[in-house]
């Protein structure tokens, strides 16, 4: 038998639920989730969390200095917004850019 | 190496499964479908699986296509046949006990500290990951997880008025 031992931290249980993890950490948390039910209620419980606050991002954007402090957080990155690639149109609003 | 998956272990993970869907979904049908969704791509998957652990795997399968419904759903919405769809799928009205339930996410989030706020909606609804949370923020990426740990604890003991496992606890299992 197998004597491993892992150690998840709640933080791990978190990481699972965002789509955070990966290699050795993922099979460690896996094999957790797999043989308890009770830390597995915590990790639904955070995806649930989480399509939650996903469903609610317009009513929770309405919040303009939530939508300020992110927008300019994500102003000052790389990252592109969602991910979208948005067409650049020209002057007419109908050609799309080169 | 491929591994097949047997009908025999599929059936032995199906009520647990369900189970999970049911606590994701709350809702029966949309708990049906999503198990439905998720044995057609483990099936259809079936050589990506390991042979390690097939009730994890289900339960990771199940976790993305439940997240993927509620985005897709957001930017399309949901089609499906008035004949096939159950009566309670064709109410537009959210049962009273779901809104209440938005209700409290909702006030709960607004009253969380601005930068919980703030890391939730990067990670959560613009969909960073924690490295680019971390480059966004100008701090480690320790800080992010460990922020957004602290910040999703502080949520969900105000939804539901109970404490959480606390922050950092070490859950030891023997394999």
């Amino acid at each position: 038998m197998d004597n491993r031992i892992d150690l998840i931290t709640r933080q791990d249980i978190d990481a699972f639920a965002d789509g955070e993890l990966d290699g050795v950490r993922l099979d460690a948390v896996l094999r957790r989730l797999g043989g308890d039910d009770q830390l597995l209620a915590y990790a639904f419980k955070a995806v649930r969390t989480n399509a939650e606050i996903l469903s609610l991002k317009k009513r929770l954007y309405s919040d303009a200095e939530l939508k300020r402090a992110v927008k300019a957080a994500l102003s000052g990155s790389n990252v592109i917004l969602n991910r979208k690639v948005i067409p650049l149109k020209s002057a007419d609003g109908k050609t799309p850019c080169a | 190496m491929h591994n097949q998956i047997s009908t025999a272990a599929l059936s032995n993970c199906l009520p647990a499964l369900h189970r999970f869907a049911l606590q994701l979904t709350r809702n029966e049908d949309r708990a049906n479908d999503l198990v439905q969704d998720c044995v057609e791509r483990a099936l259809r998957k079936s050589h990506l699986f390991d042979g390690a652990n097939l009730r994890s795997w289900l339960f990771t399968i199940c976790r993305r296509v439940f997240l993927n419904q509620i985005r897709s759903a957001k930017t399309r919405g949901v089609s499906v046949e008035l004949d096939d769809a159950p009566q309670g799928k064709l109410s537009t009205v959210e049962s009273q006990e779901q809104i209440m339930h938005y209700n409290d996410v909702v006030d709960a989030f607004e009253r969380l500290p601005m930068k919980d706020r703030v890391i939730i909606s990067l990670v959560v609804i613009e969909g960073l990951k924690y490295e680019e949370a971390a480059e966004t923020l100008g701090v480690p990426v320790g800080t992010v997880r460990s922020r957004l740990s602290r910040a999703r604890n502080r949520l969900q003991e105000m939804v539901e008025g109970t404490p959480v496992v606390a922050e950092g606890t070490q859950l030891a299992s023997v394999v």
